[in-house]
């Protein structure tokens, strides 16, 4: 049994069946979007510089313009600088062993003139985990931190007397491998503690 | 029809009664929470086990309390303990290997776990805690424990044992082919004999009592260090600390080159005084022994302290 068929819908179908199978825009739409297409078609492209003027780009379509052996001498300029800022930086580093982050950074290294390109390598491990074990420090315990901070007081302390027998006696071969135990012990013990940090 | 109204004392009586009862109610009801938010928790007993292959991986995390592993004849790994912390217990795996221990921090463990550990003895075991002692015996395979501040005492016949312990004293009994200890302040005992043997501390002092070593280094910064026992033909032995006393009685000895650098030297009764001036420390190089060249090489160093080899 089907439904009553709506009077209203009867007359919906009846005006869907009145409208116009196509319709066409009116003619001026058409002349409007035809001429915008065309406009579009014909705009010009930035166009070659003549070699005389020395023009990188057109005039009117940049909003400035600069000679092209200007632009290669500014880039050069600017790398070097750059390069240059980054020598400095990286000397400064170096030679800054204790960077204030939250007081001295725990098993931070004061380098001694005179110590070898190889200690000056252990140096800047040494910062490098000072620094990263500074970082974690709040995730250990007081006690772990006074340990640790004790620990490697005694070891600085040890290697301050080596380098100063090392100071008086450069080339003793003895002294330069205690000081290298000193600092393998000293890596050893940043890198246990930073370890213990993250674990 | 008659009704009996109480008496007002009685009433008051009663009313103090029912609110003395709700105040007991609300105290039982917030303890738990109130000894959880000081890290305590009401004693929880565990018993656990899950089957475990004989060569199998155990893990155990403890932060605070005490670790116990014990080797055993079966396929198991069972956790008997008592809990005292806020903190769940885990553990899980499967055959070939299992982790268990307690979840959370160190900060909020409270006064932590006990836990005993029974692992078939050729189990490898890993531990790791924050200050929860660990003791571990009766293994046959490897044993890597590492602690900040806890004590830790290893025995049995393991085949290579690395043990770390920034602030704990370790000490192990044994004869692993491979012993690695590192402390930072505690003091290591080590009795055995290994092949390859390594003992690090930085203020702690290091004893160790061998029947033999092939490749020994014992180092401290700060601690003495003393090792009684004989070294293999080829073999190295390796005393080294910076301003600890270092002392050698070396029995069973064929030959060895002897190199003692330090102030104060006591070498086979030749003594030699600190130096003065800018010559503050005394080398002694010379071989011990009957036989025509040297089968063994012994080190003793030390920057501040006193240098001393005896045989017994």
């Amino acid at each position: 049994m089907s439904a009553p068929i709506d009077p209203r819908d009867r007359q919906l179908d009846a005006a869907a069946r009145a409208l116009p199978q196509e319709i066409s825009p009116p003619p001026e739409l058409l002349s409007r979007v035809q001429a915008a297409i065309g406009e579009r078609r014909v705009r010009p492209l930035p166009t070659a510089v003549a070699p005389a003027a020395g023009l990188a780009v057109a005039r009117g379509h940049r909003p400035f313009a600069v000679p092209r052996r200007f632009a290669a001498a500014a880039a050069l300029l600017l790398v070097g600088a750059l390069a240059g800022a980054g020598v400095m930086w990286l000397r400064q580093r170096d030679a800054t062993p204790e960077v204030a982050m939250s007081g001295a950074p725990i098993g931070g290294t004061t380098p001694i003139a005179g110590h070898t390109a190889e200690f000056a390598a252990y140096d800047r491990a040494a910062i490098d985990l000072a620094l990263l074990l500074e970082q974690r420090r709040v995730t250990l315990r007081a006690g772990t931190v006074a340990v640790i901070e004790r620990s490697l007081a005694q070891i600085d302390t040890a290697m301050a007397e080596v380098r100063a027998a090392l100071a008086r006696d450069p080339a003793s071969r003895t002294l330069t491998d205690v000081m290298r135990r000193l600092y393998d012990q000293k890596l050893d013990l940043l890198k246990r503690s930073t370890a213990l940090s993250i674990s | 029809m008659i009704v009996c109204h109480p008496a007002p004392t009685t009433l008051r009586r009663r009313t103090r009664g029912r609110w003395r009862a709700a105040g007991f109610a609300v105290l039982l009801a917030l303890a738990p929470a109130a000894l959880a938010s000081q890290g305590t928790a009401a004693p929880r007993r565990i018993d656990q086990r899950l089957p475990l292959s004989r060569t199998g991986l155990v893990k155990v995390f403890n932060h605070v309390g005490a670790v116990h592993v014990v080797g055993w004849a079966k396929d198991t790994v069972a956790v008997t303990g008592t809990l005292t912390t806020p903190h769940q217990f885990f553990m899980g795996g499967s055959a070939s290997g299992i982790k268990l221990g307690l979840e959370g921090d160190a900060a909020t463990a409270g006064t932590g776990a006990e836990l005993t550990v029974s692992v078939p003895m050729g189990a490898r075991v890993w531990v790791r805690t924050s200050s929860a002692s660990v003791e571990v015996e009766g293994l046959t395979g490897a044993v890597d424990v590492g602690t900040v501040e806890g004590a830790v005492r290893v025995s049995g016949s393991g085949t290579d044992y690395a043990i770390e312990s920034m602030a704990g004293d370790i000490q192990v009994t044994g004869s692993p082919a491979y012993l690695r200890t590192k402390s930072a302040g505690g003091r290591i005992t080590w009795s055995g004999t290994s092949e390859d043997v390594a003992l690090s501390t930085v203020s702690g002092a290091i004893v160790a009592t061998s029947g033999v070593v092939t490749r020994a280094r014992f180092e401290s910064v700060t601690g003495p260090i003393r090792y009684t026992g004989g070294i293999v033909r080829g073999g190295t032995l390796t005393l080294d600390s910076h301003a600890g006393d270092v002392s050698a009685a070396i029995s069973r000895l064929a030959t060895a080159e002897l190199e003692v650098d330090a102030p104060v030297s006591d070498v086979l009764g030749t003594r030699t005084a600190r130096g003065t001036g800018d010559v503050r420390r005394v080398s002694i190089t010379r071989t011990i022994g009957q036989e025509s060249f040297p089968s063994a090489r012994i080190t003793l160093r030390s920057f501040k302290g006193r240098a001393t080899v005896t045989q017994p």
